[in-house]
């Protein structure tokens, strides 16, 4: 049956390629990259043994993945362009499409649409001898079928276990989720993005993996070792001077004004005092740990919103929004990418961690109270404490993409006068290298 | 004629080599190797890294740069050389990629290593020329060192690279 699967979609490739641009190669830096994501996964897939999975960049700007039956996985080079080098993202695609072969949609498709799946039940010897012409007629409707995707159900299916499999494999099971908001948020405008046309339902397939993201997390487990002390003794959470960003420029304090608390900012390199936010009651104030955001809790009207301002002041994100809930105790993890934050939502409270700046929440723990929250310095771990004792929460574990033997970079010099365009928020500026020796 | 006289002074000055230049010693970020820079030699920030550092020279088109590589599984830097020299003249490589010389083994400072001299189209569509040298220095790590200009000034640039060599010390 594997050896039939394969033949089918070695049948298929030429004229998929063919039909997508042919094969794109891309540099070989980027290539390493995306060989590196994939040959994690294919580690981690059950049919590794019986199958040969491979890899082809489409030459196409259209967003798209296919996976062909026997292992065959395409992706475009307009879709590689979209996920902007995310690795958690790539291994989200590639883990969605390894999925489809793992769980053999497009075979059974094939042979259902063709009526052989008696044959199928008929035994594997059969189907491994098929004539050459019932390998071509499947090939052809696989051809057909792979634009229509393998079936909503079979959709959902793949979701789910290219999320396994990327969290096997050490990406971020998030990366899907946000991956799915990113393509949602631009197919509107852009027809390129055609990801979704082969797959249906896309709203309900984000909120079913959005709503497993918080599996991949530990239950919370009472820590007796004190941990979380020493954590916060040793980590940044002990900084004399929590409120200072971490390039040490500015300084904030909540001070009490007529409408409740005031963002005061002293900004140490101009030596003056800033007035963000002048017109918002300032709840809570916390520098994420590179100093891209504060992340902030204002409120206004019974209505709060976490915002994510930029080191200008302005508000970068309208982060999060909450009608009679209350937000308290902002914490970033150390990678900047993530903020924990405790939700009283009536009463009932809510420990939930949230992808910056994404909009990916994933609530993690329900409590009593929660008084405070320390992250472990790898960011594995997340402590809360519930007022008498401290409890801890392991996070899916992430490794970083290691390319065996990298090839030494190729570098050109960039025009010198040509400005270099930063992009943070939705702030946009205008710098020039730095003509700086150190 | 007063024209051309301004044009071949601003020529000879721009070409001509500096009298007296200075160096200044540059450390890898990582503390793998020291070595010294011509003065006039600028570290380029935003195209360095922890991994990367970068140095635009006096010229238009002459640089220097450094890149510690890891994780590194060969242990002859002339087998990794050539898996390197594969890939960059394949698919995906660099355009009219082009070996001149090499790749020859030496040892820099008692570590074995390669140097090769290649050219390829760089993006602005000009013909560069880099000679560039690979350490296996153990743990599984390599040091790239790389001098780069277009073909017509190379010459003058790669007098850089023995500065950079005579002085070169290994801190492991």
């Amino acid at each position: 049956m594997d050896q039939f699967e394969r033949s089918v979609g070695a049948g298929a490739v030429a004229d998929l390629v063919k039909a997508y641009g042919g094969e794109y190669h891309l540099p070989v830096w980027e290539k390493q990259w995306v060989d590196a994501v994939f040959e994690r996964l294919v580690q981690v897939t059950a049919r590794k043994d019986v199958l040969t999975y491979s890899l082809t960049v489409l030459n196409s700007m259209e967003a798209n993945a296919f996976a062909l039956p026997g292992g065959f996985i395409f992706i475009t080079r307009g879709l590689l362009r979209e996920l902007q080098g995310d690795s958690h993202r790539l291994a989200a695609v590639l883990g969605h499409e390894l999925a489809h072969v793992e769980l053999k949609h497009g075979i059974n498709t094939v042979l259902r649409h063709l009526g052989l799946t008696v044959l199928v039940e008929m035994g594997m010897f059969w189907l491994d001898v098929a004539s050459s012409e019932v390998v071509r007629m499947a090939s052809a409707t696989v051809l057909q079928l792979i634009r229509l995707g393998w079936g909503r159900d079979a959709e959902f299916e793949a979701d789910l276990l290219g999320q396994e499999l990327a969290y096997a494999a050490g990406f971020d099971p998030a990366g899907a989720v946000m991956l799915m908001d990113y393509l949602i948020s631009i197919e509107s405008d852009d027809h390129s993005v055609s990801i979704f046309s082969t797959h249906p339902a896309s709203a309900e397939r984000r909120s079913r993996m959005a709503g497993r993201v918080g599996q991949f997390w530990s239950k919370p487990v009472k820590n007796t070792e004190n941990l979380p002390m020493k954590v916060a003794g040793n980590g940044r959470n002990s900084d004399p001077n929590p409120r200072m960003d971490f390039m040490g420029r500015f300084v904030v304090e909540l001070v009490s004004g007529a409408n409740g608390s005031l963002l005061k900012v002293y900004d140490k390199q101009l030596n003056q005092e800033l007035n963000w936010l002048p017109d918002k009651n300032v709840l809570e104030a916390e520098w994420s740990p590179d100093g891209r955001y504060l992340a902030v809790v204002v409120e206004d009207m019974g209505r709060q919103s976490i915002l994510l301002l930029d080191r200008y002041g302005r508000i970068a994100h309208d982060w999060r929004q909450f009608q009679g809930a209350r937000a308290s105790t902002l914490r970033w993890d150390p990678s900047g990418k993530r903020l924990a934050y405790v939700l009283n939502d009536g009463g009932n409270i809510k420990l939930i961690v949230g992808y910056v700046p994404d909009r990916v929440d994933v609530p993690l723990a329900l409590g009593a109270t929660i008084t405070d929250l320390v992250w472990s310095d790898d960011g594995d771990e997340l402590y809360f404490f519930d007022g008498r004792d401290w409890f801890e929460i392991h996070g899916p574990s992430q490794e970083p993409v290691v390319i065996v033997n990298p090839v030494p970079r190729v570098v050109e010099r960039r025009s010198f006068f040509s400005p270099t365009v930063e992009r943070d928020g939705n702030t946009i500026r205008l710098t020039r290298p730095q003509l700086t020796i150190p | 004629m007063l024209r051309v006289c301004i044009l071949l002074l601003a020529l000879a000055l721009v070409l001509a080599p500096p009298v007296g230049a200075r160096e200044f010693v540059f450390s890898d970020p990582n503390g793998l190797f020291q070595t010294v820079i011509p003065e006039e030699w600028v570290y380029q920030t935003q195209q360095s890294s922890r991994s990367l550092s970068v140095f635009y020279g006096p010229g238009t088109s002459n640089l220097a740069y450094f890149e510690v590589l890891e994780p590194v599984s060969y242990d002859s830097p002339l087998e990794y050389a050539e898996y390197i020299v594969s890939l960059l003249a394949g698919p995906g490589g660099l355009t009219d990629f082009t070996v001149e010389e090499g790749p020859d083994e030496f040892k820099l400072e008692g570590l074995p290593a390669v140097s090769l001299t290649y050219t390829y189209q760089a993006g602005n569509g000009e013909k560069q020329r880099e000679a560039r040298l690979l350490a296996l220095i153990g743990d599984g790590r390599a040091v790239s060192i790389t001098i780069s200009d277009s073909v017509s000034a190379f010459d003058s640039t790669r007098a850089v690279l023995d500065t950079i060599l005579a002085e070169w010390r290994w801190l492991i």
